[in-house]
């Protein structure tokens, strides 16, 4: 297939998700399931990760989904980046909606989750969740607006892009119309050659860099 | 002439200070805390870390810390946490014995007292702190630090799957006293964040080999809540 990767889960219901998706397996009895055109996790204690299997996308890489908030009780819609292992070697970046209002960037290893920035942000019915990795630089979109200043974590440099979530029903909390894609790299303007003749020189000035002249 | 260059010079200097400044005003303070494992009642299939003390009621009523973000020391047990605290935050964490607060003016130079905080923290913490002196200012040590966090966390996430420091290694260790293969992969950790190792050597101990890539920006860049470093 060709990048960007995109699912509607618009086909008939799967248990465990299967075809280009692969579960990552913390909990042999908790799945990621597509039931009625939407994906949700079967268990209403734990945690479930799928990973897109059909591509190899760049390590600069992005994850986005739309999430559908309804029911009662606590509950996490994740989109996930550079992840790789099963089980107990699950290792990657995590993007976490969470029904207390807040979203959730997590480092995981394995069976641990550490969270590497929180930001209050209230659950938004029908919002795309994304979040993107280039290089170490991790940022967190919300509808298409940045919620949170970047963050850095150099932990994993590649892996695969994904989504996951804790509990929900298809009738209430499920997510839908996910995409996975290769982060475009920009290259650097050009030096015009106004800036040349000005300069002397066939690069823009250096940056200032905080600090250093402190 | 030579006022036209030097205006538009100006011009494109103010173009590059502007978002630096505007992230300068969000009053963005750093904090060295411990690492928490909390109890997450929504998900018991799974064990949580985050920042101590940014759970709700840690520093009291109505004082929460709602928006951060963190430089986690990956298997050591610390963070950089930064946001922009109230002053009720800032006084609360300030006063936590194992908490090292970073002043507002990142841009002051660190006093003797907390020289001596810091390089305990950053000694037990295998980052190494014999470095930091008052000559130096909390925004320079939160750099340094950063980059040697920075490489380990590489080092240890993609590379060694585990830390560099089991078995009795310390940063007083020597290179030629590490598995080969060990040394390969932080040569290959530093590498793949653009970090230059061509005059680390064998003979070299484990934190003078930190010290020279310290002095090196990583390709992709270091911030922590806005705050380049």
């Amino acid at each position: 297939m060709s990048l960007p990767a995109t699912d509607n889960f618009n086909r008939a219901n799967e248990d465990p998700i299967a075809g280009s998706w692969t579960e990552m397996l913390f909990d042999t009895l908790v799945h990621m399931v597509l039931q009625s055109n939407g994906v949700f996790c079967n268990g209403t204690d734990d945690y479930a990760f799928a990973i897109w299997n059909a591509d190899t996308p760049a390590s600069d890489q992005y994850s986005q989904a739309v999430l559908h908030e309804g029911g009662t009780g606590g509950r996490r819609w994740l989109v996930n980046v550079r992840m790789t292992g099963s089980g107990g070697t699950v290792t990657g970046y995590a993007l976490a909606q969470s029904t207390a209002n807040l979203y959730l960037l997590f480092s995981i290893a394995g069976g641990v989750a550490t969270q590497i920035a929180s930001v209050s942000h209230n659950v938004g019915d029908g919002h795309t969740m994304k979040v993107t990795v280039v290089g170490t630089t991790l940022t967190m979109y919300d509808n298409g607006s940045q919620v949170s200043t970047p963050v850095t974590d150099s932990s994993y440099a590649t892996g695969v892009f994904g989504l996951g979530m804790l509990g929900g029903t298809v009738a209430s909390s499920y997510l839908d119309d996910w995409e996975g894609g290769n982060m475009v790299t920009v290259p650097p303007p050009a030096v015009s050659n106004a800036i040349r003749k000005l300069t002397g020189s066939a690069t823009r000035p250096a940056p200032f860099k905080p600090g250093l002249a402190r | 002439m030579w006022i036209g260059r030097r205006a538009i010079l100006l011009l494109l200097a103010g173009l590059t200070l502007t978002p630096v400044l505007a992230q300068a005003q969000t009053n963005v303070q750093f904090y060295i805390v411990p690492k928490a494992v909390v109890a997450d009642s929504d998900f018991p299939g799974l064990v949580t870390v985050r920042p101590k003390y940014v759970g709700a009621g840690d520093l009291g009523v109505d004082n929460d810390v709602v928006g951060w973000t963190a430089l986690n020391f990956g298997s050591e047990s610390l963070y950089i946490i930064g946001f922009a605290p109230t002053p009720a935050q800032d006084s609360a964490l300030s006063a936590k014995t194992d908490v090292l607060a970073f002043p507002s003016n990142m841009g002051a130079n660190v006093s003797a007292t907390a020289v001596t905080k810091i390089q305990g923290v950053l000694e037990t913490a295998h980052i190494t702190g014999d470095w930091v002196n008052t000559g130096l200012t909390y925004l320079q040590v939160a750099r340094i630090t950063a980059r040697i966090v920075n490489f380990r966390n590489r080092l240890e996430g993609t590379y060694l799957l585990q830390t560099l420091f089991a078995a009795g290694v310390t940063v007083d260790t020597r290179l030629n006293q590490l598995p080969a293969g060990v040394v390969q992969k932080m040569n290959a950790a530093a590498q793949s964040l653009g970090l230059d190792t061509s005059t680390i050597t064998n003979s070299m101990t484990i934190r003078q080999a930190f010290a020279i890539l310290a002095q090196q920006a990583p390709t992709s860049g270091l911030s922590i809540a806005g705050i380049t470093l």
